[in-house]
């Protein structure tokens, strides 16, 4: 037998063993592995994202499971780590995130290991052109980045997704965050707004307004008001350099909000302690933080409270202004604030922002959304959510356990079939010995050029397996056939390549127009059929077709 | 052999009525379908917008109870349940403003305890658009798929009787589809697809053996390319049948469904129509 003698068995026996070591599977690998050190960390600098952890304390690592008992740690730890001792003192715990050690070089999609996946579709204005476009987009994701860093959420992948329209999405995927997180952090403009009530008493259909030491007179006419020009209500107008916004007219009064802050004012946000806390409040949690605002918005601050009138708190003596300042986001109002009488005039620009929650986690929560979302600045556009996908951690490992359990049984069940059929197990053996090769090279293959397995991922890789075992019978069949010595057995392989080369070229033409248009699903469905079919017509098939014909079988 | 006897009795003329009674058939329930109720087809919410909650659960739950439980809660509402070795899936589609907390809460509040769950939504337009993609990657994939036919045979009846069946599968399977009540999703186009590549293997099979080759009689070539086709076919759906008894309420069920389906269709489509058609082909033009 000359078998060892052919480059075509070689190739493929070559292209198997580079594949499993592209993969590189270690079911048995055990310990974890850093994944992120947290800023406040007391190991900051000691240990480094990507190194693995040993002992601690003398305990064994070996799963994420064992760090569990040092979530809360207080006090002295001894920890191995990439074979190095670091000693460290400790308060409430290590603050790194660990994964275990991957199993194999394999990564799977979320909807194999779970998490979540949003769609946002970015709202333009009328007229935007497709490079202001472009622009734009850039800067929905370097915001949406910092949000997401500020926020704490980590392995999380942006992508910018086209369409066959040209409309394009930003294609988001976390891997351990709820929907309800994404979709608050990330689907909101995140456009702040901070507004002060000025109260006009009209008499005899007239009233006055003191801003920047200058009076305007308003009139009232049918609901509306008259400053040279009518306004109704949710109308803007500007005095001196403040926007004003009309927020209510009745037939005694008319209040005109003034709009002192925006997101653009914001300069930074406080998260140390003593500028960023939360405490008990009444039956829930409250959270309080201070945000620095730019010398303009200082100014306008100043301008428009000069002429409040103080009013005193009955009950504690404290003097207040008669207005309090109200604060927005995306339009909805986010808290609202008593304004001291000592700030009156005055150039203000550290203001407090509160809010709470039931529990002292959901209060923390808001606080770090809140700062999130104030820190990384409003969007240039509102985008809106379109698509939003969730698996459970859980759910995606049964998933997986279920693939393998199909894949085994489909080989097994091909295996039974093909042995049904030529009752010979020199041709179903190597029949069943290609058709796994051809799952580890594009698995290989996925794993060298960083191709995500995921559901359509393995759909793909079963369509051309299934091609594969089609195209090994077209093989064994066609040299069988012509029993007469006419054509020697290349000839007749050759004549098998014919139809091989047929049915493939017709599968990649299917395939080719959801490979170029396709979304999500479809196209990696697509692309990793092709991938199979071109592994298969190259590499997997002539060798096949080798050991039919040296075997010399049939 | 008993087939090769009966074969050789049987006019192929006459056998070819069968594929066309069932092209028939199924472009009927289609048009039904369309003449009742506007469509074609039922479209899942990844072509039509709206959400869907994917809940596991180990109790048996009769879907119709919980629809009509939580219709007057939710609105248009439809629930389904998928079994599978794993335990029941229960298919929950609703408006795309549904919110899933309230959704879960009420599930679990009407006595199904939940092992996992999943949610996915589509905004009505992106759902729009994923359609009217796929339609043009169908319809594209059916042109160059009858390029490379063209390319291949360089004859116009072989060609056209390989795009026939090509079509047939597909319309028969969308017909049975409405028939067992399944939905057009982004996976099952993704099947339809495939199916396009699978059934022309067949026929490419056919029709070279038949047309390119020389040795045995016409009805012995016939007879050999039945039984090479009818294994490729057998083991390729073996290895679906594993994969859909085994995956589950997910995209590998519903392509494995539809390919499912669409080789047995094809079956009658490529060893009545497509041979007929081919023999009829040799006969009339003396080819032996």
């Amino acid at each position: 037998m000359n078998l060892w003698k052919e480059w075509r068995i070689w190739l493929l026996i070559l292209v198997v063993l580079g594949s499993i070591v592209a993969i590189s599977p270690n079911p048995w690998a055990k310990g974890v592995v850093v994944k992120y050190v947290d800023e406040n960390s007391p190991l900051k600098g000691e240990i480094l994202p990507g190194e693995s952890i040993n002992s601690i304390n003398d305990i064994k690592i070996n799963s994420v499971g064992d760090m569990v008992q040092f979530e809360n740690y207080t006090g002295m730890v001894r920890i191995f780590h990439n074979g190095k001792l670091t000693l460290k003192e400790v308060k409430n715990g290590l603050g790194l995130e660990v994964e275990n050690v991957g199993i194999s070089n394999l990564k799977f999609g979320m909807d194999i290991v779970g998490g979540t996946r949003v769609l946002l579709a970015p709202i333009y204005e009328e007229n935007t052109t497709e490079s202001e476009k472009e622009l734009l987009m850039e800067q929905v994701i370097s915001t949406l980045q910092t949000r997401t860093n500020v926020y704490g959420l980590k392995e999380i992948k942006f992508q910018t997704v086209k369409d066959i329209n040209g409309n394009r999405y930003v294609q988001i995927e976390v891997a351990g965050a709820s929907k309800k997180e994404i979709d608050d952090l990330l689907g909101k403009q995140g456009k702040f707004e901070a507004y002060i009530p000025r109260v006009i008493k009209f008499e005899n259909n007239s009233g006055g307004l003191e801003i920047e030491d200058k009076n305007y007179t308003i009139l009232l006419e049918n609901n509306s008001i008259k400053i040279n020009k009518l306004y109704g209500i949710n109308d803007t107008l500007k005095l001196g350099d403040i926007e004003f916004k009309v927020w209510n007219i009745t037939n005694k009064t008319a209040v005109l909000a003034g709009k002192v802050f925006t997101s653009k004012d914001i300069k930074y946000v406080y998260f140390d302690p003593q500028h960023s806390y939360i405490r008990k409040y009444g039956k829930g949690w409250e959270f309080l933080f201070q945000i620095l605002i730019s010398d303009e918005g200082a100014q306008r601050f100043a301008k428009i409270t000069k002429d409040i009138p103080i009013v005193v708190d009955p009950k504690t003596g404290e003097r207040y202004l008669e207005e309090s300042i109200y604060l927005f986001l995306d339009g909805k109002p986010a808290s609202s604030l008593r304004i001291g009488a000592s700030l009156a005039g005055q150039a203000y620009s550290t203001p407090q922002i509160s809010g709470g929650g039931e529990t002292e986690e959901e209060a923390l929560h808001e606080e770090r959304r809140l700062q999130s979302i104030l820190r990384s600045g409003a969007l240039p556009v509102k985008l809106k959510t379109v698509k939003i996908d969730s698996i459970s951690p859980s759910l995606g490992s049964r998933f997986l356990k279920g693939i393998m359990v199909a894949g085994l049984g489909a080989i097994i069940a091909v295996g039974v079939v093909v042995s049904l059929r030529y009752r010979n197990w020199k041709i179903v053996v190597p029949i069943i010995i290609t058709s796994v090769s051809e799952v580890i090279i594009i698995l290989g293959f996925a794993s060298v050029i960083n191709w995500t397995i995921d559901l359509s991922a393995i759909a793909g890789i079963v369509a051309s397996v299934g091609t594969g075992v089609d195209d090994q019978i077209i093989i064994t069949d066609e040299t069988s056939l012509e029993k007469r010595r006419e054509y020697s057995i290349k000839e007749k392989i050759k004549r098998a390549f014919f139809i091989i080369f047929g049915t493939a070229s017709t599968t990649i033409a299917a395939m080719f127009p959801l490979m170029v248009i396709g979304i999500g699903v479809m196209r990696g469905f697509a692309i990793t059929t092709t991938i199979g079919v071109l592994v298969g017509i190259f590499i997997t098939r002539p060798a096949y077709a080798k050991i039919i014909e040296k075997l010399k079988l049939v | 052999m008993k087939l090769r006897e009966w074969y050789k009795k049987t006019n192929y003329k006459k056998l070819m009525v069968i594929p066309i009674i069932i092209f028939i058939i199924f472009a009927g329930v289609l048009f039904y379908k369309y003449y009742t109720t506007g469509e074609f087809f039922i479209k899942s919410i990844d072509l039509s917008g709206g959400t869907q909650t994917n809940i596991q659960t180990n109790q048996n739950v009769d879907a119709t109870a919980l629809e009509s439980y939580l219709k007057p809660k939710i609105g248009d509402i439809e629930v389904r349940v998928a079994s599978s070795i794993g335990g029941n899936t229960l298919i929950i589609k609703a408006g795309e403003n549904t919110n899933q907390t309230e959704l879960l809460k009420m599930v679990e509040d009407y006595g199904i305890k939940i092992n996992d769950h999943s949610f996915e939504k589509i905004g009505a337009q992106l759902g729009e658009s994923f359609f009217s993609q796929s339609k043009i990657a169908l319809t594209l994939a059916f042109i160059f798929m009858g390029i490379v036919v063209f390319v291949i045979f360089k004859n116009i009846a072989p060609s056209l009787a390989v795009i026939f069946a090509a079509f047939s599968d597909i319309i028969c399977t969308l017909g049975v589809m409405q028939l067992l009540g399944l939905q057009l999703s982004l996976a099952s186009f993704a099947g339809l697809l495939l199916v396009l590549g699978y059934s022309i293997d067949t026929d490419i099979l056919l029709t070279t053996r038949l047309l390119k080759r020389r040795n045995g009689s016409v009805v012995d070539r016939s007879i050999g390319a039945v039984k090479t086709g009818l294994t490729m076919t057998t083991t390729t759906m073996v290895a679906l049948l594993a994969l859909y008894v085994i995956s589950g309420a997910t995209a590998l069920h519903e392509i494995a469904n539809v390919l499912l389906i669409a080789l047995l269709i094809d079956i009658p489509n490529t060893w009545l129509m497509n041979l007929g058609i081919l023999r009829w082909w040799i006969d009339k033009k003396g080819l032996r």
